[in-house]
């Protein structure tokens, strides 16, 4: 049992880095109704480049925002890609993930990753403040910074997509033909929308490289599955009439329960190497939940109808 | 004044299904002119007004507004200047958002889109107003999501949208065409209380004949990319539908059902 919940503590603490990611898939996926595999890569590069500056003696913090930077850059690219030269989402973002595993290498000084052990991460700040050890209370640090950050995200977002200009993204993902006619500059919000959900997939590669203390040119392998999954976990409790924070949060939390399920699964004698399977398992179970639902409603209901006739 | 010149737009251009949309085609249209436009499939009817929006691009000729030339200006900023009704009920409306953020988006056509907050509480107050002006009862579904209003409803909500900003063009395109014949004419009835004695110019395209007659001080016919007749004034207010229907064989325009159903 204590080995279930220090296993749980550690999936918390993962589901909260990869929920900061999960939020930027959200942005693209449902905001801008624009299906972006750029994340796949941007959160490596984000990832690679907290790696790179703390190494080289960077502040955490200062690490944390290039890293944020540095993912919407790769978000710009798929954005000019897919609005100035008319390349289909799907490809655009295929082109730029696959450019961005020779850029992310290229950061790394054409290593596959670099350790930072024994330099300051912003997990060392807690750990100072509260007495902690960075190694004992690694999950717990981890938790502290990112209650912080995704409570910090999604303040940002809930004020950003409430302004004009947040308007006119969300306009921009629900009818885009509107949206020009209303004098959008569609190509605009879509360049910041997927620069905003990039910069996330950035910070969370940065979160990630902190937490683990070494940054890998890998480690972005499958994001997208990720992202997806927790926000379609979280979808089957949002409701239409939900705050827009709360719907945010609920994609955090999804992003935990995610997490949560695979710590289950392993500590039920599941093999690391049958994860994706199951990540694979838990999607599609998701998303077959609504229809379901309807099916056992009709089913209901034809049963209701079938007393009256008797 | 809207002035077009010498328009032409040619759709796959060197292939074997090339075809004039647009043959030269001139109009010259005043301050509070209401024009309206009539012809078979293909006419070119829609595309004359996406060239005039700004969603296609011409292939020749100028379209200017005012003596500047938009020709080549680009669609959303052309918006400032242009606001639009599309037949589809669904095109005019963001679904996901509800009415007031709809309205608040209108509101800010041809505005600069800032980091100001998206809806203020005195433009909460002003649509409440216009909205209970209108007499549709939308004033009561503010707060709800225009995805679960009635096609009339969401056409109506176009409609103003589309007027809540003083365009200096209002396209029309077929806006009561998709509406069933009751709800058809309560969006024709706004469409003209918004237009009369409006400063902008207004271009209907429709199917039908009678309301072509009875609406506006203009009349053009269309035919395969081009004007073949048109009317003003008393002249037409004076015309028949059966004199359209003759226009129609003598140019040798096929007519389908709808038109005359409609008629």
């Amino acid at each position: 049992m204590a080995q279930f919940l220090n296993a749980s503590v550690g999936g918390i603490s993962l589901g909260l880095i990869w929920g900061v990611l999960a939020v930027g898939v959200y942005l693209t996926y449902r905001i801008l109704d624009f299906a972006d595999l750029t994340v796949d890569s941007s959160l490596a590069t984000g990832g690679v480049v907290t790696a790179v500056l703390i190494a080289n003696g960077c502040t955490p913090i200062l690490a944390l925002l290039a890293s944020c930077l540095a993912g919407s850059c790769a978000g710009l690219i798929t954005a000019l890609l897919n609005t100035k030269l008319k390349i289909p989402a799907i490809l655009a973002g295929i082109l730029t993930m696959s450019a961005l595993y020779s850029i992310n290498l290229k950061i790394l000084g054409n290593r596959a990753n670099v350790s930072f052990f024994g330099k300051p991460t912003i997990n060392g700040y807690w750990a100072d403040l509260f007495n902690l050890s960075l190694i004992d209370d690694k999950n717990v640090l981890s938790i502290i910074t990112c209650v912080i950050v995704c409570s910090a995200v999604v303040g940002f977002l809930y004020w950003f997509f409430g302004t004009e200009f947040g308007c006119s993204v969300r306009a921009t993902g629900f009818n885009s033909t509107m949206a020009k006619a209303q004098g959008i500059n569609t190509d605009l919000t879509k360049i910041v929308c997927l620069m905003i959900s990039n910069g996330l997939a950035g910070l969370a590669g940065g979160l990630l490289a902190q937490h683990n203390q070494s940054g890998d040119v890998n480690m972005g392998t499958g994001t997208i599955v990720i992202g997806l999954a927790s926000v379609i976990l979280a979808e089957t409790v949002i409701r239409d009439r939900f705050s827009f924070w709360l719907k945010l949060a609920l994609v955090v939390l999804g992003s935990v329960a995610y997490r949560l399920i695979f710590t289950f699964a392993v500590q039920m004698g599941m093999h690391t190497n049958d994860l994706k399977l199951v990540a694979t398992a838990i999607i599609v179970i998701a998303l077959t939940v609504p229809l379901i639902k309807k099916k056992i409603a009709h089913k209901k209901l034809k049963g209701g109808l079938n007393n009256v006739k008797n | 004044m809207l002035k077009i010149e010498n328009l032409t737009k040619i759709f796959n251009v060197g292939e074997t299904t090339e075809k004039t949309a647009l043959n030269n085609v001139s109009l010259t249209l005043e301050e509070g002119d209401f024009l309206t436009i009539i012809g078979g499939n293909g006419a070119g009817k829609s595309t004359l007004l996406n060239c005039i929006s700004g969603v296609l691009s011409v292939d020749n000729g100028t379209i200017s507004l005012d003596g500047e030339d938009v020709t080549h200006l680009a669609e959303y900023k052309r918006a400032k200047y242009v606001s639009r009704v599309f037949q589809n009920p669904l095109d005019g409306t963001a679904g996901g958002m509800n009415i007031e953020e709809n309205l608040a988006l209108a509101f800010r056509r041809g505005k600069k889109r800032g980091l100001g907050w998206g809806i203020t509480k005195e433009e909460r107050v002003l649509f409440h107003k216009l909205l209970s002006e209108t007499g549709l009862g939308l004033e009561s579904l503010m707060a709800q999501k225009v995805s679960t209003l009635s096609g009339g409803q969401r056409q109506s909500l176009a409609l103003i949208m589309a007027v809540l900003v003083q365009p200096k063009i209002l396209l029309l395109d077929e806006h009561t065409a998709a509406l069933d014949p009751k709800t058809a004419k309560t969006v024709l009835e706004l469409t003209q209380k918004f237009t009369k004695d409006s400063k902008f110019i207004t271009i209907m395209v429709t199917h039908n004949m009678n309301d072509a007659i009875k609406i506006g001080n203009k009349l053009v016919m269309m035919n395969q990319g081009n004007v073949v007749f048109q009317a003003s004034g008393q002249e037409k207010q004076n015309l028949k539908v059966v004199d359209l229907i003759s226009k129609f064989s003598e140019v040798g325009a096929e007519l389908n059902d709808r038109i005359l159903l409609n008629s």
